[in-house]
């Protein structure tokens, strides 16, 4: 079994197979940058199931309204209690939309309040720098969405570590492309994507 | 016939000799008391008993020993359970300390400031450090434990590849309160640092290396350190690294699967790849095995320890595990670190060891053992030298009392003639 699988939450409610090209393309940025033992395929892990707990970072994406399960919040506030991170990013890019205000929700009965993410944080230093914090994406330049470009990510921290990071900045469009397409791009867009995956497996 | 004057000179010899023979009696008697007095309170002096009713003191202890090695017999008797305590700090974070007691029955733990908790006949408790001596009672007997004081470790280093092992060993570090740096590698030339990763591994107390590469590239480092009184784990398939093969007691045999991945409802090691270790040096000591594999082996090396942990992925344990993994992999991790992290414990200075006003040595830890080691097992009975007998000899009595009845008699002849 390879060191490191990229997993996506699968819950009950709402669209979490909103982005199916983010696992192949930062599967491969993490095979293309770093010696890291990548499985060549992500999985999909039901966010209610203890299997979770195989795949300490799982990746958490849709457009809907999010409302876990009771057995989903469980299992989540368990599966950060033991040192795994969810990563949940926004696909509708609007923090006046439904998987913001829901996800946000929830997020915060299942493991906690969501928090303003230091721009200096460690995470922007994990592998590649990004020394003004997260890195824009076309879409908030092309102003859809909310029409705003967020400054910072949010986080919920536990013991000095992310076990929760949020973004309002739609990764999920943004990496949402075939990994061959980018050869097209002057640089490549998915590097953060590395940095969450080497903070994961570092701290 | 005789005459008169010849009677009377006659009756004056025959009280004469009977009233010599009651004052010979009496004097007799008298020497005789004497004699025995001094002859009985002489053996007293020389046989020394002690009937006990408890954990003797430390000076009487002593004074006994000291007596019987200057040649005086010594014997004792009494009541005094077979009771034994030991108290070391636990080489973690956090200055607790570990207390086994061994005893017959229920034990009580106490210190100065009173009863701390209760333990069956022999087991081991963990918990802040206590007031004073560790004391466990059992009935009228108290053994003990001096208190030790060491200086927690302080850090530990982390080195490996950028993966879930290293990254949760570091998290169950920190987590049990040690200060942990990291280098884990990530691709050529490239690694991710975490705290004080410099060359000078030495200010560290344990270092933890989890990637046999990494073991063979820093060995002459690592070896220094060991032998300076570091703390060195190999861990997974480090545990084999050939560089290291001259510090480590056992030998990687082979690399087993585990025959279920699911933690349910077994020990938790079971469900974890194990590196079999074998060929144990004769110096090593076996910490764990699994069904008789080799599984954990630590071994002294100079001032220093080398373990080698056969388990990988104990990750898993943590994230898969059931119940309180979470707690378990955490003390794992810790409690290894601490096996094998330098420094050595030492006796408290100052008042912190005292047992009822005498301070505590090693050897109240047992105090049954430690007596009979002094003035030999106890007596079955006190013995007869003990108890004084009658001063004067059964048969003297009468003999005074014939003699005074015969001159007596002569008198009262002599006074009717």
């Amino acid at each position: 079994m390879a060191e490191f699988v990229w997993a996506t939450a699968q819950y009950d409610s709402g669209d979490w197979d909103s982005a199916p090209m983010v696992a192949p393309n930062l599967i491969d940025s993490v095979a293309r940058y770093t010696s890291i033992d990548v499985a060549p395929t992500g999985v999909i892990v039901p966010l209610g199931s203890r299997d979770l707990f195989k795949y300490p970072l799982v990746f958490l994406t849709g457009h809907l309204p999010v409302r876990f399960t009771e057995v989903e919040r469980r299992t989540l506030r368990e599966f950060c209690r033991r040192g795994g991170m969810l990563f949940v990013d926004d696909h509708n890019h609007d923090i006046d939309g439904e998987f913001h205000r829901t996800a946000w929700e929830e997020i915060a009965a299942a493991v906690g309040p969501l928090t303003d993410l230091r721009n200096d944080h460690e995470l922007y230093r994990a592998f590649f720098t990004f020394p003004d914090g997260p890195p824009t994406t076309s879409h908030e330049l092309n102003g859809w969405g909310d029409n705003l470009v967020h400054k910072q990510l949010q986080a919920v921290e536990q013991d000095g570590r992310i076990s929760v990071l949020y973004s309002s900045k739609d990764y999920s469009s943004e990496w949402n492309y075939h990994p061959d397409n980018k050869r097209f791009l002057s640089l490549d867009n998915t590097r953060f994507g590395v940095n969450v995956v080497v903070y994961a497996l570092t701290r | 016939m005789r005459s008169p004057a010849e009677s009377l000179a006659l009756q004056w010899r025959r009280e004469a000799v009977l009233r010599a023979l009651a004052i010979a009696a009496l004097v007799a008697a008298t020497v005789i008391a004497l004699w025995r007095v001094l002859r009985e309170d002489a053996e007293r002096v020389s046989v020394v008993h002690v009937q006990l009713a408890g954990t003797p003191s430390a000076l009487l202890r002593d004074s006994l020993a000291a007596l019987s090695r200057a040649g005086r017999p010594v014997s004792w008797s009494g009541h005094f359970a077979p009771l034994a305590v030991m108290a070391e700090p636990v080489r973690e974070p956090g200055r607790r300390w570990r207390i086994a007691a061994v005893g017959s029955g229920a034990l009580l733990v106490r210190d100065s400031l009173g009863l701390i908790d209760s333990l069956e006949a022999a087991a081991a408790l963990t918990l802040e450090p206590t007031r004073g001596a560790a004391q466990v009672v059992q009935g009228s007997t108290i053994a003990a434990a001096a208190p030790l004081e060491i200086a927690p470790p302080r850090r530990a280093l982390v080195l490996g590849r950028v993966g879930w092992e290293p990254r949760f060993i570091i998290t169950a570090l920190e987590e049990a309160g040690w200060g942990v740096d990291a280098r884990l590698v990530l691709g050529r030339e490239r690694s991710v640092s975490q705290g004080d990763v410099s060359p000078r591994i030495e200010r560290h107390d344990v270092v933890i290396v989890a990637d046999s590469a990494l073991a063979n590239d820093n060995a002459p480092a690592l070896a220094r350190f060991v032998r300076a009184g570091g703390g060195l784990i190999l861990t997974g398939e480090a545990a084999g690294a050939r560089a290291l093969r001259a510090l480590t007691g056992a030998r990687v045999m082979r690399s087993e699967e585990p025959e279920t991945r699911s933690f349910e409802g077994h020990d938790p090691t079971h469900a974890l790849p194990l590196v079999a270790l074998g060929d144990i040096a004769r110096d090593a000591i076996l910490i764990a095995d699994r069904e008789g594999t080799p599984a954990i082996v630590a071994r002294r090396v100079e001032a220093g320890r080398v373990m080698q942990v056969g388990y990988a992925d104990t990750w898993r344990w943590r994230m898969e595990g059931e119940g309180r993994s979470v707690e378990e992999h955490r003390a794992y991790w810790s409690r290894l670190a601490g096996i094998v992290a330098r420094g050595e414990p030492r006796a408290v200075s100052g008042e912190g060891g005292r047992v009822h006003g005498a301070r505590a040595d090693s050897r109240a830890a047992a105090p049954l053992v430690t007596l009979i080691h002094a003035i030999g097992p106890p007596a079955a009975a006190a013995p007869a030298g003990a108890s004084r007998g009658p001063l004067f000899p059964i048969w003297l009595g009468p003999v005074i009392l014939l003699a005074l009845l015969a001159e007596w008699g002569s008198r009262r002849r002599r006074g009717a003639s």
